[in-house]
């Protein structure tokens, strides 16, 4: 059986992503969260833009840290899913080969509100090219500040991206390991752990975002 | 493994505050079994789906999920029950396992 993706957004979009009296929205053996896309992105670009103003240095240490934080969301989001239940019920009856984990976590991507991801090229174990439509972190810098003079935004994607590849193909997070400190040090501070680039970014003309993520 | 043959497969917090238990009953959940337990307000049983997801809300207590047909549960229990989190997730598979 081939991974549907259309089928997994439909799966996910069904589920019940509820708060409770606690005030948290427990799902996929973690917590989610409603959060404001506008904020998140204000407060990076805000960032951005400030180091920006300091120089090369500081402004390249920021992207780094961004795109790390999509590494920490791709790590305990997207590793929890392919752990949980909701996965082994909708997703994993589809996989065959471990490249269908990779099109299986994106296809849950699409369900999240992130735009719309699409595998453009997928190499297993060597290389990932994926392009987003939509992609909410361009659409917020338009929005904020037009086009860009150079280089991208979708910082998180970028982190995201990466992080997909490093726990499919450099952690084997098909073994269910902990998701823990040790384990996060191994996919991202590794020789061999995969880096993401954006190639393409709408903030930046690009009709969409295209992120690769290699080994480094 | 208790007498009953549950197993404690999982446990941790999650944020402080919420913890969850995940326990390996000794046979695979029976769509029956959920019936068991008690003080459930919202029972989802996803049958459109590759696999039957379930999921049973007992506020103040736990939200428990899994599978029919697969034999691991997952308890997330609720901040005000946190302290008795293990107690409740084995009591509860062990009524489910019971029937």
């Amino acid at each position: 059986m081939a991974v549907n993706n259309d089928a997994i957004v439909q799966a996910v979009s069904g589920l019940r992503l509820v708060g409770n009296e606690d005030g948290l929205i427990p799902a996929f053996g973690l917590y989610l969260t409603r959060h404001y896309a506008s904020y998140y992105n204000r407060i990076s670009f805000a960032s951005l833009h400030a180091a920006e103003e300091r120089g090369e240095m500081e402004a390249r240490a920021m992207r780094a840290g961004l795109v790390d934080a999509g590494h920490q969301c791709a790590f305990f989001t997207f590793g929890g899913i392919m752990m949980s239940q909701e996965w082994d019920a909708v997703v994993k009856p589809m996989i065959e080969t471990r490249e269908d984990w990779v099109r299986g976590i994106i296809g849950v991507v699409n369900a999240l509100g992130w735009g719309v991801w699409k595998v453009e090229n997928l190499q297993g174990g060597k290389e990932l090219k994926v392009s987003i439509g939509n992609s909410y972190e361009s659409t917020g810098y338009l929005e904020d500040y037009g086009k860009r003079a150079s280089g991208g935004v979708c910082f998180l994607a970028t982190g995201g991206v990466a992080g997909i590849m490093n726990l499919i193909y450099h952690g084997d997070v098909t073994t269910r390991p902990a998701l823990d400190d040790g384990y996060y040090k191994r996919l991202f501070a590794d020789a061999g752990s995969f880096t993401g680039t954006e190639v393409a970014c709408r903030a930046h003309g690009a009709e969409r975002c295209e992120i690769v993520a290699r080994r480094g | 493994m208790t007498a009953l043959g549950v197993t404690l497969l999982v446990q941790r917090d999650c944020l402080g505050g919420e913890r969850v238990v995940e326990l390996q009953l000794p046979r695979p959940v029976r769509l029956e079994d959920l019936d068991v337990v008690e003080g459930v307000v919202h029972r989802e049983v996803l049958t459109s789906l590759p696999r039957p997801f379930f999921r049973l809300d007992v506020p103040g207590r736990f939200l428990l999920t899994g599978i029919v047909s697969d034999p691991r549960l997952r308890f997330t229990v609720r901040m005000a029950a946190r302290e008795r989190a293990v107690e409740l997730a084995l009591e509860t598979a062990q009524r489910m396992v019971a029937t």
